[in-house]
């Protein structure tokens, strides 16, 4: 009887102690989702589409809208230095509003036209993870695109933003099919700066061309 | 100023272009074809089509990323081999103040991944080479090969393009099944040997993907994968003629593969059938990316430093056998705490 005792006892206590790991330890083991994140990437897929489709609008006119959706809704604190990588405090301050400037115009540019191909192709959010710090969250989802098996998977690193900067979430990085777009724009950025032997003005005149902005223009602000 | 590697220095100015980005990219441009491109995978899409490209060896795949060994689970990740490196190692001279890789503001947001990313980078030993081979590699495919895919494309629908793709990944699974093995990934290979049977029978030599619905999904792997479960770090980054992006591990990995591929070996009579059909591999491949390399150079500012950041993030980075688009560790990407302008 008092092995049956013993036995009853122990289990009960493993039971407890399974029951505290699944309470306090599985939420360590699995991100939480976050919901208000997943319908701010639907709405503003939503509108890039809405953007991209709009057949009354030249190609120019599209390109502006986006620049102001972009403005709107991608991170205009970090993502500017995590671009620059190592060379985030080679910029003075006057380089430094050329260079976010520049930047605004040529990420409306690359993103519209990565993207202008895409707004046909269902998107569809599938989740959401929430980073420890709380601040940053991946939205997953997926991208089915016409001659392809499998869908491709995209996601969105959002940051959220504090009441002071009117709370909601500004997209930091896009990664698609595996890959992190501002971590590729970063190689870039990095491989010119290096070449002109860290000249920043070079850099910037380099920026200028891609956005297609006259050479006359070209200086070190 | 470097004119090496397709950049060009300006008379007086400190400005670089990048060899490709203005002409050879509008003249691309100007001749895009029209509607179901999927122009904004450039990125893995330029991994997989070089790749595929070296489908004499067999390393590449014609299918989409995620199809790329989703399943294979091994724990062994290339990052597990490298060791970290002195940053900047191939810095310039010229340090400017702040610029530096040592800089605080910039290691204090590294991560793992961030650091080895770096070092890829400026680690690129033969990067003059490298960019005169991706320079031969653009004129070659500009002249010869997007011209044939275009044309293929024009001629043979969507989904008999993709039929097409499932018949050459079929004629691939020795490889696959070889390198599973190699890799002691016993289910893996099982799984792969029934695809075969299932695939090349009741789905005409392939160009059905019957076994998928049966329960068992496309696992691809290549030698390169397998000398990573073995422990062979991936080496310096290096552009393969016609073959593209790739490392030295890669790149051994691309004959090794040949040695399983059934199209190595011209045993079949006549004798111009086996090499017909590697080039129509090639060029199905092609065409299944066409306007995402055109994509990609007018969306760079460098692109060869950008094909280099994709094959890092598509394939050094990624898993050994996994896809690189797997399961995402959130609490593994950069702290980015470190970088901002409004301080």
């Amino acid at each position: 009887m008092k092995i049956v005792a013993k036995i009853v006892g122990r289990t009960a206590l493993a039971l407890v102690c399974v029951a505290l790991l699944v309470a306090f330890g599985g939420g360590e083991a699995r991100a939480e989702s976050d919901a208000a994140a997943e319908r701010y990437v639907e709405a503003l897929v939503a509108q890039a589409v809405a953007i991209l489709k709009d057949e009354e609008k030249e190609d120019a006119e599209k390109q502006q809208a986006f620049q102001m959706l972009l403005r709107e809704n991608v991170d205009r604190r970090r993502l500017p230095a995590f671009l620059l990588g190592q060379y985030a405090r080679l910029p003075d301050d006057a380089q430094k509003r050329a260079y976010l400037e520049l930047l605004e115009r040529f990420m409306a540019r690359i993103y519209f036209v990565r993207l202008r191909d895409y707004a046909d192709e269902p998107i569809r959010v599938t989740g959401s993870r929430v980073r420890k710090n709380g601040r940053e969250v991946v939205v997953v989802g997926q991208i089915r695109l016409r001659g392809r098996d499998e869908p491709l998977s995209l996601d969105w690193w959002l940051l959220r933003q504090g009441e002071e900067a009117g709370d909601g979430f500004r997209v930091f990085d896009v990664r698609v099919g595996g890959i992190w777009l501002a971590q590729e724009q970063r190689s870039g950025f990095a491989s010119v700066i290096r070449q002109n032997q860290q000249s920043f003005d070079a850099f910037l005149g380099h920026l200028r061309e891609e956005v297609g902005e006259p050479a006359a223009s070209e200086g070190g602000d | 100023m470097k004119d090496a590697g397709g950049k060009r220095a300006k008379s007086g100015e400190e400005k670089v272009r990048v060899f490709g980005s203005d002409a050879f990219v509008k003249r691309q441009a100007a001749t895009r074809e029209g509607g179901g491109r999927c122009g904004l995978l450039a990125v893995l899409a330029l991994t997989l089509f070089l790749a595929a490209c070296a489908s004499g060896g067999g390393h590449g795949t014609d299918a989409p990323p995620t199809s790329l060994t989703p399943s294979t689970s091994q724990e062994a990740s290339d990052t597990s081999s490298a060791s970290p490196l002195p940053l900047a190692s191939n810095a310039p001279e010229t340090e400017t103040a702040g610029a530096s890789t040592a800089d605080p503001f910039w290691s204090g947001g590294l991560s793992e991944a961030e650091a080895e990313h770096l070092q890829f980078d400026e680690r690129d030993a033969f990067e003059p080479f490298n960019r005169y081979v991706f320079e031969v590699n653009l004129f070659l495919d500009l002249f010869l090969l997007r011209p044939m895919a275009t044309w293929y494309a024009g001629l043979l629908p969507r989904f008999a393009r993709i039929g097409v793709g499932r018949f050459f990944d079929n004629l691939k699974s020795p490889v696959v099944f070889a390198n599973h093995l190699l890799q002691g990934e016993s289910d893996a290979a099982a799984n792969t040997l029934r695809r075969f049977a299932i695939n090349s029978s009741i789905g005409f030599l392939g160009f059905r993907d019957m076994a998928e619905k049966r329960g068992y999904p496309p696992q691809k792997t290549d030698f390169g994968q397998t000398a990573g479960v073995w422990g062979v770090p991936h080496g310096p980054f290096l552009m393969l003629p016609l073959f593209g992006p790739s490392t030295a591990r890669d790149a051994l990995g691309i004959g090794v593969d040949a040695i399983f591929d059934p199209l190595s070996y011209n045993i079949i009579s006549p004798s111009w059938i086996l090499p017909s059909l590697s080039g129509w591999r090639v060029v199905n491949t092609r065409a299944r990316y066409l306007g995402q390399l055109e994509s990609l150079y007018e969306t760079s500012v460098d692109p060869y430093a950008s094909l280099r950041s994709l094959y890092f993030q598509g394939r050094v980075r990624a898993p050994v056998g996994g896809a690189a688009d797997g399961e995402l560790d959130v609490d593994a990407l950069p702290d980015i705490d470190e970088f901002d302008f409004s301080q």
